[in-house]
């Protein structure tokens, strides 16, 4: 008995060290984060807004688990005599303190400056009214990462001396940022308030795996809220173009009788979204003037691959609607073009009865 | 002998405590993943939307979201030191790509969609052009995408390597001028087995034009009709 007593004494440092080290004490220390990240990297187009926007207050409607968080602390924890074995699992989650305190006002002030650097009207206003009111609810808005690991520490001794065999196993996964905004785009014109347009803006983020990892988690927090501000400005440039009002400036109206620009422009999707190719054709001829890549403004504007009628001259001024359908009705004569599945553009499949289609959307 | 044994029962106590869970089940998935179980899940097929016919045109809008990332992870639930979850995995145009294989799916039902990319299909955002044709609007939001790997102990003999995935669309369907026809969820899950050329979210996506084809009250607010079998 008093052997025993004597290495439960010997042991007890161990085995205190071991569940200190275990409990996570001396892991990394969580600074104050805050949502301003990296500068929107922004396609370059030409702006002629139209109208003000104004974006209240943004509203905070995240779930309880993202404003408490969560850390991997749920685990399997089996205690020995002799040893510990443990093993965590589960979710880190950010807390208020880790993703941003003041995460609501942060993303009101980011909001406001970003749809202005994208020029998305003629001045947006947190504070003053507008032509149209920008109402944003965060939804969601945090960083994870999962987390496995497993710790064994068996202890040894004798008479003489006490000895630890420790075995570790971790594995680090990635760190990701989510973000989802509600936004509504409210029309002030008319008097009466009437809600325009409506959709959830997701900004997402994936940050490597290693030591810091709720380091980077908090800047996959950052960086997926400039995603989601890239999206919202480049949604409600759409819908504010759609209305005539957008950033696109005025439309152009071709009337069918008269002329016609003597230059259409065709586009498509690069395979990876990434960039959009720009093809310049003579009207009368059929030649290519010119031809350009560019970063595509929509990432999702249309299929990857398929060649589209633009909407867009080769000065860069969008077609109204109705021009758009004249242009091509004029142009059909000549050139392939059909509705095939997109309700905004024809799909453009070369010149009149030279080649069969080189593209065609199932089914 | 009396400080051992406190010392003894206080280590006890403490670990014990500090756990706040002791025999606790841990979540074994990323955050807002949903832990899937292969034995449950019905294995997806080659989707075969039924026949519709429609006088209308839809509009189908492009999808939002609110699905989560990581979509999914590789599980190798037959050999693993720590945690069945290897690695997770980021897609960002997953709803994208399920927006695409939805209207491929629905107009191989015989319906006549046409994409709105720049848009959600919002009454209020229709142009002039489209809005003379009359169409019906469909607004989609994904709610959950999942795309996961697994590999485990077949059922029969040897081991199974599977893709699996879950899906969950709302679906609102209103006419030009707002009226609101449907408002509902779909869900479709299901696995694969393992194929380099497997398209899970292909097969998702078809599989939900399949569900919405065969849904009564989708069916009525398109205003189509069935056409007997299956295109």
């Amino acid at each position: 008995m008093k052997r025993a007593v004597k290495y439960v004494v010997r042991s007890a440092p161990w085995l205190a060290l071991a569940v200190a080290m275990l409990l996570g004490c001396g892991g990394p220390k969580v600074t104050e984060g805050n949502l301003r990240g990296p500068e929107i990297v922004r396609a370059q187009v030409p702006r002629r807004p139209q109208v003000t926007l104004h974006v209240p207050q943004v509203v905070d409607a995240r779930p309880a688990d993202e404003h408490k968080g969560a850390t991997v602390s749920t685990k399997l924890f089996v205690f020995f005599l002799f040893g510990v074995h443990i093993k965590r699992e589960g979710n880190y989650i950010t807390d208020d303190f880790a993703a941003s305190p003041n995460a609501a006002a942060e993303l009101h002030a980011l909001a406001v400056e970003s749809l202005a650097a994208a020029g998305v009207a003629k001045k947006v206003s947190a504070t003053s009214t507008g032509d149209f009111d920008l109402r944003l609810t965060i939804e969601h808005l945090y960083g994870t990462h999962f987390a496995a690991n497993k710790q064994t520490i068996v202890v040894v001794g004798s008479d003489r001396s006490t000895d630890a065999v420790v075995d570790v196993h971790a594995h680090n996964y990635a760190g990701y940022g989510n973000v989802t905004l509600k936004a509504e785009l409210v029309d002030n014109r008319e008097g009466s308030p009437r809600v325009v347009w409506t959709e959830h803006v997701p900004g997402y983020a994936q940050r490597p795996a290693g030591e810091l990892r709720v380091q980077e988690v908090q800047f996959a927090v950052q960086l997926a809220v400039s995603d989601a501000l890239a999206t919202l400005s480049q949604r409600v440039s759409a819908a504010l173009d759609r209305l005539g009002v957008g950033p696109s400036g005025p439309p152009m109206v071709l009337a069918s009788g008269g002329a016609f620009p003597s230059v259409f422009t065709i586009e498509r999707m690069s395979r990876y979204r990434d960039f959009l190719e720009r093809v310049f054709v003579e009207t009368g001829t059929g030649r290519v003037v010119r031809h350009e890549i560019l970063p595509a403004p929509d990432r999702y504007a249309s299929r990857p691959g398929d060649w589209l009628l633009s909407r867009m001259t080769a000065e860069g001024v969008q077609l109204s609607p109705e021009g758009y359908e004249a242009f091509a009705r004029a142009l059909a004569g000549r050139y392939d073009l059909r509705q095939v599945d997109d309700a905004a553009h024809y799909h453009f499949f070369g010149v009149q009865g030279t080649a069969a289609p080189a593209a065609v959307t199932l089914p | 002998m009396k400080a051992a044994a406190l010392a003894l029962v206080a280590l006890s106590t403490f670990t014990m405590c500090a756990t706040g869970c002791y025999w606790s089940n841990p979540p074994s998935t990323p955050h807002r993943n949903e832990k899937i179980e292969l034995a449950k899940l019905p294995e997806l097929r080659t989707p075969n939307p039924r026949v519709l016919a429609s006088k209308r045109l839809v509009v189908l809008g492009r999808f939002d979201s609110t699905a989560s990332q990581p979509i999914g992870g590789l599980y190798d639930k037959k050999d693993f030191s720590i945690s069945p979850l290897i690695r997770t995995y980021f897609y960002k145009d997953g709803a994208v790509e399920v927006y695409e294989h939805v209207s491929d799916g629905l107009r191989a039902a015989g319906l006549f969609v046409l994409k709105d990319y720049a848009g959600h299909a919002e009454p209020a955002l229709l142009e002039a052009p489209l809005r003379a044709r009359d169409p019906l609007l469909v607004t989609g939001t994904v709610v959950a995408l999942q795309h996961d790997q697994i590999k485990e102990k077949a059922e029969t003999s040897g081991f199974g390597e599977w893709e699996a995935g879950r899906f969950a669309l709302a679906v609102k369907v209103t006419d030009a001028s707002g009226a609101v026809r449907l408002n509902k969820t779909f869900l479709v899950e299901g696995r694969l087995p393992y194929n380099e050329r497997a398209e899970l979210l292909k097969v998702l996506g078809w599989t939900m034009a399949e569900r919405l084809a065969s849904d009564p009250e989708f069916v009525r607010a398109v205003e189509a009709s069935a056409q007997g079998g299956a295109s």
